[in-house]
């Protein structure tokens, strides 16, 4: 193919046109999203860990080793039956985190696609899935627990749907909106142009685009159903005892707060750690990737 | 005043038959085009312009089948154009098109070379896609360093030739240009318009292309259709409409254009 | 005296250079064309005269109007000349009226901040204004809101806020690129006929060189976020000296040239507009300049007075132009 290119050429290499300073910065989170997501790998750490080992049996009573300070050989003390606390933690981190990465993973299955469908079927069948998610979401999620509890009884599986449940519409709403601005471009189009199928259209173009929005959303979603789990572990709707839950620590130790007030503190702050680090990470990411959502330089 | 087509014994590539098309619901509805009746011959390089209402987006999208008439139909060589995304394969290989939004029209997570393979993926089209992705960069006046970038390292311009290479991957007889150099600068535009200019001319392609402006059109169409509010008001040889422009809207819009002195 | 003295104007933005060295004066009731394309600033300096750069900007230079100096003025004092002296017209209409306010009430609001005008006064003044800017039915459409209004309507919105407190200059920022041809040439005659009438400066900024030719009596070209060209408008059309200015209108022409073959190669200037924060070192138009040489390694400086053009090979005046 001959090519006349004296009047269209370009130079040599293509001018690059963002300044190198721009994509550094699109590499490093900022301080606290730092701190967040060291304390989300440190938790998931002692997660993967205690599924091994644990200083202690967790369950292991120890009778005439009530209630004893912090101290080398337990570093956290002892709770009334003189089980090793930070063995306990530790096994309850990893029950709240399969509880609550359970329940993630329930809304973002059923939720995700709900949202896609919703953005490409704009018409009635798009209505009636965010009027469904609606529905959904204003039906409290403790209310949702309690009645399966009173149906099949309190055990993590129950926890964790009833939260799943809960949580889909937040996936099917993000899902959605952020669907739809990627339909709005024009390279959607080209694809549809070029023979491609709806689905096929979900699966290359708009699915990748709102990955980052959608990472954010689980780190976020991750810290609100922590919280969730451990309300219904306090409330006894969630794995029963003796298995130890971080919920279920906090509802107990408030029996023995004037023996060991100790007791409350370490689940209270294992939770609230947790937490802050889950969003602490979501919004960074979220931060992150907002400027370069929809590739404008 | 319609031209009719020339009688010919294949009949013309593409032909509006009482074509309208609307938009929105019963209730509150927009008539974007209103009873197109035209024809378009193998190898015509025909502009069709309007301003905003005209319908002329609309009628882009009609022409490569990305909506389908309200009313009316459109055949393609003759058969009327299929509904079906399958029966579609064979006209989406040869009529392709090429969109305004240089910022919208690629896909920001995909390199360039991944851009413009893709026709290639979603055809099924075989052979060496590598040597046919460079071929075509090179053929918009692209260095072949580019394939590895990302759009959002290239110039406006230079992701408009990205989005013709793409547009070029599946081999097509007919491109058709919806304002694709309107969001450009003044200058970046001319070097769109002569890629554009070759690329017809060698390939031997019918080129349809959409634009609100007149002096744009006039380079590169020998055919100009004019619509206002949906309808064609004027269809005749370029230097006839800007030599001897018959109706008044189309007189208008030239003598709105502004010139240098 | 004049109006706006424009001196020297360095803006960098977080750290990237965005304007470097602008210097330019408007005098009253003059009409003035400021050409460039995307990255070439033509925008940014008229943010800056109004006041309305980002936060992070750092603007050094100088710039005074009617004899004041606004680098460095505080906020208080420039929301007082905002709208009642110095006023701005935006390309995106859509974004630049309150979508919730009935456009009466928006230039009322603008009546009563900058004149004190009671709310029924101030009303009875939009209307007049309305019916100025070529509304037909100003009562009715002056309870409309932007999003009920075409293009070109809210334009003459946007205009009749811009002349409603009689200022001396007037910004406008492509004007009536988002608009239709037909509608383009309505604004443009009304833009003209008003700042005449008024006596009012106008700067207007587009990157079409045939609309800026046909309505301003000067030129200032802008490429990589300096001036490169400025002269009466007849002398820079047909006797451009600066190279990008005479490529411009060799590109401009040709699209437009009657004699143009069908297909002929479209004269186009190699290489592409250089992006903020990448402008080459010394002269910006290197890379893609005819007459470029060793020396164009450094910035050049402006020769001329009437006609300035910043060059160091620049065409001479006498050579004529097509």
């Amino acid at each position: 193919m001959t090519q006349n290119h004296q009047s269209s050429s370009s130079p040599p290499s293509v001018a690059l046109v963002q300044p190198p300073k721009r994509r550094a910065r699109l590499l490093t989170l900022g301080p606290s999203a730092t701190i967040g997501a060291i304390i989300v790998a440190v938790v998931v750490l002692i997660a993967i860990v205690s599924i091994w080992w644990t200083p202690y049996g967790p369950l292991a009573v120890n009778t005439g080793a009530e209630f004893l300070r912090p101290s080398l050989a337990h570093p956290l003390g002892t709770d009334e039956y003189g089980r090793d606390v930070l063995s306990r933690l530790m096994k309850g981190t990893q029950l709240t985190l399969l509880s609550s990465l359970g329940a993630v993973i329930i809304a973002l299955v059923i939720g995700v696609p709900a949202g896609l469908i919703a953005a490409f079927k704009r018409g009635v069948a798009g209505e009636i899935i965010m009027r469904g998610a609606d529905l959904l979401y204003s039906f409290p999620a403790l209310l949702a627990a309690i009645t399966l509890v009173a149906a099949f009884g309190a055990s993590t599986l129950t926890a964790t749907l009833a939260i799943g449940i809960a949580s889909i519409p937040v996936f099917a709403r993000v899902t959605r909106s952020t669907a739809l601005s990627v339909l709005a471009n024009d390279y959607v189009l080209a694809a549809r142009a070029y023979g491609r199928s709806n689905f096929q259209i979900a699966r290359r173009h708009v699915l990748p685009n709102i990955m980052g929005v959608l990472v954010a959303q689980i780190a976020l979603l991750l810290s609100i159903t922590i919280l969730a789990v451990a309300a219904l572990s306090y409330l006894g709707l969630g794995t029963p005892p003796p298995a130890p839950t971080w919920g279920g620590m906090l509802e107990n130790a408030q029996n023995y707060l004037y023996q060991d007030p100790m007791l409350a503190l370490w689940p209270g702050l294992a939770i609230a750690i947790t937490v802050f680090g889950l969003n602490a990470l979501g919004d960074g990411v979220r931060d992150l990737l907002d400027p370069t959502l929809k590739g404008r330089s | 005043m319609d031209s009719e087509p020339m009688s010919s014994p294949t009949p013309p590539l593409f032909e509006l038959r009482h074509v309208s098309h609307r938009y929105g619901s019963r209730g509150r509805s927009v008539l974007a085009l209103d009873d197109i009746n035209l024809a378009i011959d193998r190898g015509e390089r025909v502009g069709i312009v309007g301003e905003s209402g005209s319908g002329k987006s609309t009628m882009a999208r009609l022409l490569v089948a990305l909506v389908q008439p309200s009313e009316g139909e459109i055949l393609f060589h003759g058969e009327p154009l299929a509904t079906k995304r399958a029966a579609l394969l064979d006209f989406r290989h040869a009529v392709q098109i090429v969109f305004q939004d240089p910022f919208g029209s690629l896909d920001p997570r995909l390199s360039i070379g991944d851009s413009v393979a893709e026709p290639l993926r979603a055809l099924g089209i075989q052979g060496d896609r590598d040597a046919r992705v460079r071929e075509l960069i090179d053929a918009v006046g692209l260095p072949a360093n580019s394939l590895s970038l990302y759009p959002h390292q290239l110039s406006g311009g230079q992701r408009q030739r990205v989005a013709i290479a793409r547009a070029l991957a599946p081999g097509p007889s007919t491109l058709i240009a919806d304002e694709a150099v309107s969001a450009l600068d003044v200058s970046v535009r001319a070097q769109v318009l002569n890629v554009i200019a070759n690329l017809v001319q060698e390939l031997g392609l019918t080129l349809i292309f959409i634009s609100h402006d007149m002096s744009v059109v006039r380079h590169v169409c020998s055919r100009v259709i004019v619509l206002y509010r949906g309808q064609v008001v004027e269809d005749n040889q370029t230097d006839q409409i800007f030599e001897n422009p018959q109706h008044p809207y189309t007189q208008t819009l030239l003598a709105s254009t502004p010139r240098l002195e | 005296m004049t109006l706006l003295e424009v001196d020297d104007l360095h803006l960098s933005i977080a750290g990237v250079e965005l304007l470097r060295g602008v210097s330019y004066a408007i005098d009253p009731a003059q009409r003035i064309g400021l050409i460039g394309e995307s990255g070439s600033g033509k925008s940014l300096t008229a943010l800056a005269v109004m006041g309305l750069l980002p936060h992070e900007s750092v603007l050094s230079g100088s710039i005074r109007f009617a004899g004041q100096e606004l680098v460095g003025l505080d906020e208080r004092r420039y929301s007082k000349l905002r709208g009642d002296r110095i006023a701005m017209i935006f390309q995106e209409p859509m974004t630049s009226l309150n979508p919730l306010m009935r456009v009466g009430k928006q230039i009322s609001e603008v009546l009563r901040i900058h004149q004190g005008l009671t709310r029924k006064a101030s009303a009875t003044e939009a209307i007049a204004l309305l019916t100025r800017v070529g509304f037909d039915q100003p009562e009715l459409q002056a309870r409309a809101f932007p999003h009920q209004l075409s293009g070109g309507q809210r334009q003459r919105v946007m205009i009749a806020m811009a002349i409603a407190c009689n200022p001396d200059l007037i910004l406008a920022d492509e004007p009536t690129t988002a608009l239709d041809v037909t509608v383009q040439a309505q604004v443009l005659e009304l833009l003209v006929e008003l700042t005449a009438e008024h006596g009012c400066a106008l700067m207007l900024i587009s990157h079409d060189l045939a609309v800026v030719a046909n309505v301003c009596d000067r030129i200032q070209v802008m490429y990589g976020g300096t001036i490169v060209e400025s002269g009466a408008t007849w002398e820079l059309t047909h006797l451009p000296q600066h190279p990008y200015t005479r490529a411009l209108l060799a590109t401009s022409h040709g699209i437009d040239n009657l004699h143009q073959a069908l297909f002929g190669q479209l004269p186009t200037i190699p290489g592409s507009v250089p992006q903020a924060g990448n402008f080459p070192a010394g002269c910006t138009y290197r890379g893609r300049c005819e007459r470029e040489s060793e020396q164009c390694q450094t910035p050049p400086n402006a020769i001329g007075a009437q006609h300035l053009v910043r060059c160091w090979h620049p065409y001479a005046p006498s050579h004529e132009e097509r």
